[in-house]
């Protein structure tokens, strides 16, 4: 076999996790990815996505255990006091935390969902009644529920500060956030014409984290007013 | 009726100079810290200005406003916090102007509202916050993470880590090497020179043109919602690239022509290696256009 680029490499990940290629094909990429560290970060990163599968349920649905100890650390609105003293704010880090980690579980879940449609080999394949049949896209699957709770209660407790912001800051935020709900609302529509295309649900995850960052920032700004 | 008139200007002119001495109090103080020690500073409006020194210790020079209740300075020996007080009445109406002269292998933590931060010389780690306040970086720190949602981050120079996040600012780099994570929503981006090992890089609807080359084996990971982006590159860059929109434009000084992702879908995807490969380009765009072009 010819030398290897990453592409070549990329391209052929999965099916090495898998055991699937040729001896051969398997030493030739053994040989780059002993010389190539971005590409030995992929091969961890796909390992470590098929772990992440194997471990869920054999269902579609996120796995809601994760949520409930989020909700008790918004419900109980711990404290992070900033030197300005603003009030009461979200465990900023920690539930950023774990809003990353749901979020790429969710990825993940869909990404194994999704991987699940063309390659029954993979545990996830038993996507029940709630598959491509009903009409409903994997990333509404996924985006539902409990993401959509965090959302709302971050807008909730953004609303209850704005009193607390200067109509500048206020301004900015919002009209920012309507940036993101706008780039969500576009790759939904996409979503709908093209409700299979991998990189959709990238960008979907992708939005909706920024739009949770952007919510977990301004929630936690100092009190101009 | 002259003489009055004369006479109440001189009392508003006196009452008045008294006015503004009382608004203005002016700071000078100096403590002790360590050289490689953290300084904490908050300051809701005004400004800060953070220099690295060879003196001793730490010199705050200043002044302070009108509703300012005090300057709190409390210190053990590493650590050293620097916080304007204002009156319980007021919150964010009172103004200070500090100058803070640190060593300069000190870290530094600076959060404001509208004060605009800069720091100048220091070689310790940076951590700079202002929702509105423009932040402004000269020097080679450890490290940096700066942030703000409407002031623009302005970095001369960026090595070792640097984390730049914006909601609306702009966001500057002239520059640019190490590891560099760039965030921002509508803000715009420009990297204007460097070499870097990784960068990541996201926006939602915000423009960026990055002047900058990956090192060899480096690693470029950029993702735009609708932003337009632009890689200007050396026309002899080592590295592979992979752009894929949704529905956004490519076009390619490189050479090679995107290829459409699906027979019916407006998808865009360009894969190439330029001269001996090795690093790595990434570009996901939703509908941005992205440029590939050479210097």
């Amino acid at each position: 076999m010819s030398t290897l680029t990453c592409d070549d490499v990329m391209e052929r990940l999965g099916e090495l996790v898998d055991g699937a290629l040729e001896e051969a094909e398997a030493a030739s990429l053994g040989r780059h990815l002993a010389s190539c560290a971005a590409c030995r970060h992929e091969l961890e990163a796909e390992r470590e996505l098929r772990a992440a599968t194997r471990a869920l349920p054999g269902s579609v649905a996120p796995a809601r255990d994760l949520w409930p100890d989020i909700a008790d650390r918004i419900e109980a609105g711990r404290v992070v006091r900033g030197r300005f003293g603003w009030p009461p704010a979200l465990p900023v880090r920690r539930l950023a935390t774990a809003a990353a980690a749901a979020v790429v579980l969710a990825a993940a879940v869909t990404a194994a969902y999704l991987a699940g449609l063309n390659r029954a080999a993979l545990p996830v394949a038993d996507a029940g009644p709630s598959g491509p049949q009903t009409g409903v896209t994997p990333a509404q699957l996924v985006i539902g529920g409990d993401l959509t709770t965090i959302r709302n209660d971050l807008r909730a407790r953004l609303e209850e500060r704005r009193d607390e912001l200067s109509p500048e800051t206020w301004s900015v935020v919002t009209e920012n956030l309507e940036v993101i709900d706008r780039a969500i609302q576009r790759i939904q529509l996409a979503l709908e014409e093209h409700p299979y295309d991998n990189r959709l649900n990238s960008h979907l995850v992708a939005a909706y984290r920024l739009e949770i960052d952007l919510l977990q920032r301004a929630t936690r700004l100092p009190a101009e007013i | 009726m002259k003489t009055l008139t004369t006479t109440t200007l001189l009392v508003l002119l006196v009452l008045s100079v008294a006015g503004i001495a009382a608004a203005d109090r002016s700071v000078d103080e100096t403590r002790p810290l360590a050289p490689d020690g953290r300084v904490e500073i908050s300051n809701v409006a005004g400004e800060v200005n953070v220099v690295g020194w060879t003196g001793s210790g730490v010199a705050i020079t200043g002044t302070l406003g009108d509703n300012v209740k005090e300057l709190a300075v409390t210190s053990d020996g590493d650590h050293l916090s620097i916080e304007v007080e204002l009156e319980r009445k007021v919150r964010s109406s009172g103004e200070a102007r500090l100058t803070v002269k640190v060593p300069i292998g000190a870290s530094v933590e600076v959060e404001t509202v509208s004060a605009d931060i800069t720091v100048d010389g220091v070689r310790g780690d940076l951590d700079l916050e202002s929702v509105s306040g423009r932040v402004e970086v000269s020097g080679e720190p450890r490290s940096l993470a700066a942030a703000s949602v409407s002031g623009d981050l302005v970095v001369a120079s960026a090595a070792g880590r640097t984390e730049l996040e914006a909601v609306s600012g702009k966001v500057v780099v002239g520059r640019a090497s190490g590891r560099l994570e760039v965030s921002v929503v509508s803000g715009d981006i420009e990297l204007e020179s460097g070499v870097l090992e990784s960068l990541e890089l996201e926006t939602v609807s915000g423009t960026a043109v990055c002047r900058v080359a990956p090192a060899a084996g480096g690693r470029f990971a950029i993702e735009t919602m609708s932003g337009r982006v632009e890689l200007v590159l050396p026309a002899q860059v080592d590295a592979d690239f992979h752009i894929e929109t949704f529905s956004g434009s490519i076009e390619n000084d490189f050479g090679p022509a995107p290829k459409r992702t699906d027979e019916h879908g407006p998808g865009r995807e360009l894969r190439f290696t330029s001269g001996n490969g090795g690093a790595r380009v990434t570009v996901e765009s939703f509908s941005g256009s992205v440029h590939l072009r050479t210097k």
